[in-house]
């Protein structure tokens, strides 16, 4: 370390520098905003600032502004070598610069996210960017980066492969995670298991690629008893995503699947097959307290035969969904299965929910160039009004 | 109170807490605002607010915006309640679209201060212990670094480099992994 006269450092701050002068919870907090090269960088700002960036808590690892892989590897190994054994609360690692892709150094990465859980990381993020890259090879696999953990809390996985060996191993691996986030993974999973799983989250955002596995008629379960929060976007593989620019919209087969014990759900799918996926996992769904139907614009619409829901209303066959007492659904205008969904909601269920509808706050249609936002659209009510008790 | 069950929402809309500034100014605000304060939740919790909380480290010019940014937030606590603290529950809460935009306006408004202001309102959010406050303020303060050579930012900030020119090159040998 430096020798420096201590006359000097006495009056080194200048009551001007308000920044400095920050207690260093805080202004570990505002480093946790930065990437971690502007974080480092703040080493040669003045003494105070020296060691500061080493023993912030945040890190995120990010190759924004990085063009080269070569120069991003090297700057992250020498960055967690200096850092050093400091506990870590969070840890984002993004592949986020052109040309960078994990895959290309899965060795190097898992060392990186070791490096992280070594350090009792309690929020992980692992984000790689090549969706939209021809140029990209294969999604990062989570098979090269078994993650186990017993302090792990939060994980978010964006853009990596998935298989039913690696998330069986994830789960039962982090004793303590609460919260799984999977954003435009490639999942092959059929098999989610956790006891101690609180939210999961399967999402696909502008998810340009167009499904080619073949899990189509797969079961799939969903065996958490702790889970407050389900939001399944889509699956891949039995859904049927966007190809080129039509609106993600999502068949999906699940004659089989089981979801227990949710309390709070998001779901955008389901309604293909005349309903019959909401109307199984309405009666497979003992705890359900709150559901929201998400109907965009669907292509696929043909599989929701209109000309069959007189069937459905018609049916003897009601069940009990006793703890629902809110359907929130949330629907571009016109939207003919509305009145359909309400109908069968009312007709099939012993003591029918609360029934809200609200319109659909802008379709994002995905072309290769990038988004377009269609506007707001505003859900036609008066088809609903027929339906008896709906609470607009 | 943080006791009472769902059933007493009512009566707990209607507590009034009385916060007092460092210059003595008092500031009548509702259980459900100053409860975005841990702080002052806890306090609450411990029963002693009677007469008022008094809050030595807050200037009335300061705590003014406090409130005026829990009061907005609260609302939106309210409407949300029973949020996770997933990730980015923003992002397939569609529906709110509309509603977090507007927050969003509030809270970009919100950060028009001057920089003297913006740092007594982070060591505020701090010491009230506001999570959100905090989060909004260090942001704009790791914003304005982002990208900026440290002479940059030690001019935006009066940071005073009383490095010699010999120990500033030394630090930047050892950490030359950062300014390449």
């Amino acid at each position: 370390m430096m020798d420096t006269p201590r006359s000097k450092r006495a009056k080194a701050m200048d009551p001007g520098d308000r920044i400095s002068g920050l207690p260093d919870e805080v202004r570990h907090h505002v480093l946790s905003f930065l990437p971690a090269r502007d974080a480092a960088r703040t080493c040669v700002l003045s003494p105070m600032w020296r060691q500061l960036w080493a023993s912030a808590p945040r890190l995120n690892v990010d190759a924004e502004g990085f063009t080269i892989q070569r120069r991003f590897i090297k700057f992250v190994n020498a960055l967690l070598l200096t850092r050093g054994c400091i506990p870590l609360k969070s840890f984002w690692l993004r592949a986020n610069g052109p040309g960078i892709f994990l895959d290309n150094f899965h060795d190097t990465a898992y060392l990186w996210i070791r490096y992280a859980l070594r350090n009792n990381v309690q929020e992980l993020g692992v984000v790689d960017y090549n969706q939209n890259d021809i140029n990209a090879p294969e999604f990062f696999q989570l098979q090269h980066c078994p993650i186990t953990s017993s302090v792990l809390k939060k994980l978010h996985l964006c853009c990596i492969k998935i298989d039913n060996h690696d998330i069986k191993k994830l789960l039962s691996g982090c004793l303590a995670l609460e919260d799984l986030e999977m954003i435009n993974c490639k999942m092959f999973a059929t098999e989610l298991s956790s006891a101690t799983l609180k939210s999961l989250c399967i999402g696909y955002e502008y998810f340009p690629y167009s499904g080619d596995f073949d899990m189509v008629g797969c079961d799939i379960v969903i065996n958490m008893p702790s889970l407050d929060s389900l939001h399944v976007g889509a699956l891949l593989g039995g859904a049927m995503l966007s190809c080129g620019c039509a609106v993600i919209g999502i068949g999906l087969n699940l004659p089989g699947r089981r979801f227990s014990c949710s309390r709070r759900w998001t779901i955008d799918w389901c309604l293909h097959y005349n309903c019959k996926a909401l109307l199984y996992l309405l009666q497979h769904s003992y705890n359900l307290e709150d559901l929201t139907l998400k109907m965009r614009e669907l292509r696929l619409r043909e599989q929701f035969d209109l000309s069959n829901s007189a069937a459905i209303s018609d049916s003897a066959t009601r069940f009990k969904c006793e703890k629902l007492r809110k359907v929130e659904i949330v629907c571009p205008e016109g939207d003919k299965v509305v009145g359909v969904v309400v109908t069968m909601l009312l007709t099939k269920m012993m003591s029918p929910p609360e029934i809200t509808i609200k319109p659909f706050s802008g379709l994002t249609i995905f072309t290769t160039g990038g988004r377009l936002d269609l506007g707001r659209f505003v859900c036609d009510l008066t088809l609903l009004l027929n339906n008896g008790s709906c609470d607009l | 109170m943080a006791s009472a069950g769902s059933g007493d929402e009512k009566a707990a809309a209607a507590a009034m807490i009385t916060l007092i500034s460092s210059d003595n100014e008092k500031f009548e605000v509702t259980e459900a605002t100053a409860t975005l304060s841990q702080t002052i939740r806890h306090m609450i919790e411990d029963g002693c607010t009677d007469g008022g909380v008094p809050l030595p480290n807050v200037t009335s010019k300061i705590l003014a915006r406090v409130i005026e940014y829990c009061k907005k937030h609260a609302t939106a606590a309210a409407g949300e309640e029973g949020s996770s603290s997933s990730f980015s529950d923003a992002a397939f809460l569609e529906v709110d679209r509309a509603f977090l935009e507007e927050l969003e306006e509030f809270d970009d408004a919100f950060l028009e201060v001057d920089r003297a202001t913006l740092f007594d309102l982070i060591l505020a959010a701090n010491y009230l212990d506001i999570k959100g406050l905090l989060n909004l303020t260090c942001q704009k303060v790791a914003d304005s670094v982002k990208g900026k050579t440290p002479e940059q930012i030690r001019e935006m900030y009066n940071i005073v480099n009383d490095l010699t020119p010999e120990e500033e090159a030394e630090i930047r040998r050892e950490t030359q992994w950062a300014f390449e």
